[in-house]
């Protein structure tokens, strides 16, 4: 079925979209898709300070290039060599093309591995014999009562993205925290990541899960707080009761029962 | 998209760009980009993610009046273009995603199919990497030169 391609304004696409797909809310607020806003952002770009910057999800260090990357608007390969051409080498310039090379790392492990991609690649290295198959209420509701993991649940509804950082926190919680299966995690980023892409999204959760890595990923309070300026932490009422709360090493073993080496 | 041609340029949603290097390689083509019915079903993709296609798309339409939006059977819809235009070639961009390997597989014995290899990141001939780090230490030089 031919679609349109004649719409007034971006409400009127939004709810065109809304009558074909059976759709519903509204567009994202943070992305327009087409190769015009790709490369207003690729120019407007700046990439200093963004080694020190990049994990700090309140400081707007990252470049949100990678919905256009990951429909192919613009390609990695342009990137990497405008970046390099504006910014010359150095240490952001460096720290950039590094994280633009995890997503050719993904599409090269895809490209060899296909769909098998959604099932582990390893043996996962928790010990953890036992993961649920659904995501839980209070999860999908965002009411945990931790207002991090409520956040981040409710700005993915709400925007279609999350910083980095933000989805490695989520789903460490969602798997290591909550052990639910890292594919019931994968499937909800997909269906709303506007830059959900099948090779990064899945190894990325089996990253973090250790079925892709050489063991789980954790994260503590101190981490939390510090790269999200406290924002989260300021303002929750769990406390002394947050489950982030302690070393690193502390966590793996009443999460695993045992430590990793660093 | 009324006259006849040889090629239809099909447009997926790894390389959903004005671009597209099939698309710039068959300037006087007709081009498509479908909303696959059946994966738009398995994920229940929101609306911000279809707003974005959508939108992507729809610039792509604004700037070749031969490129068309569909939805349906992505195969099967190739195949009522192509053959309503005349052509005899599909051509497309390279991807990995196993449906468009296998969707170009169905289409091969009617249609000849010509993939168009958009630019690499890197060139990287080594095995299947499983490590990021001893990845990355492969490629660093070439991904971080300039004049390559």
């Amino acid at each position: 079925m031919k679609l349109r391609t004649d719409f007034t304004s971006r409400d009127d696409l939004s709810r065109y979209v809304s009558e074909t797909f059976g759709t519903s809310g509204d567009p994202s607020p943070d992305f327009t898709g087409g190769r015009t806003e790709a490369l207003r952002r690729l120019h407007s770009f700046s990439l200093h300070g963004y080694a020190a910057k990049r994990n700090l999800t309140e400081v707007s260090a990252v470049s949100m290039l990678s919905p256009y990357i990951r429909h192919g608007v613009m390609t990695l390969a342009e990137v990497r060599r405008f970046v390099l051409g504006k910014f010359g080498q150095g240490k952001d310039t460096y720290k950039f093309i590094f994280e633009l090379a995890w997503r050719h790392f993904f599409q090269l492990v895809y490209a060899a591995s296909g769909d098998k991609i959604y099932r582990d690649m390893e043996t996962g290295k928790t010990g953890v014999s036992k993961y649920d198959g659904i995501l839980p209420q209070d999860v999908a509701e965002a009411r945990t009562g931790l207002r991090c993991m409520d956040y981040f649940m409710q700005k993915l509804l709400a925007t279609g993205y999350l910083h980095n950082h933000e989805r490695m926190w989520f789903a460490s919680y969602l798997v290591h925290h909550r052990r639910v299966d890292w594919l019931v995690g994968e499937r909800l980023f997909y269906k709303h990541l506007i830059d959900g892409d099948p090779a990064s999204n899945a190894l990325s959760w089996q990253w973090v899960a250790s079925t892709f890595s050489a063991k789980p990923y954790i994260f503590n309070k101190e981490v939390l707080e510090r790269c999200t300026d406290g924002v989260h932490c300021k303002v929750c009422e769990v406390k002394e009761s947050c489950p982030f709360n302690f070393p690193p090493g502390v966590l793996e073993e009443r999460l695993f029962g045992k430590r990793f080496e660093q | 998209m009324t006259e006849a041609s040889q090629v239809l340029v099909w447009i997926h949603a790894d390389s959903l760009s004005v671009a597209d290097p099939a698309m710039i390689a068959n300037g006087n083509a007709p081009a498509v980009f479908i909303f696959d019915d059946a994966l738009l079903s398995k994920h229940g993709f929101s609306h911000q993610r279809l707003v974005f296609l959508y939108e992507s798309a729809v610039e792509i339409a604004a700037q070749n009046p031969l490129f068309e939006i569909h939805h349906g059977h992505v195969c099967e819809t190739l195949r009522s273009l192509a053959l309503t235009f005349g052509a005899t070639e599909i051509h497309t961009t390279s991807g990995i995603a196993p449906l468009q390997a296998k969707t170009l597989s169905l289409l091969e014995k009617d249609f000849s199919i010509r993939l168009h290899e958009p630019e690499k990141f890197v060139t990287y001939k080594g095995p299947t990497p499983k490590r990021f780090m001893n990845f990355w230490y492969k490629i660093e030089k070439d991904a971080m030169r300039f004049d390559r």
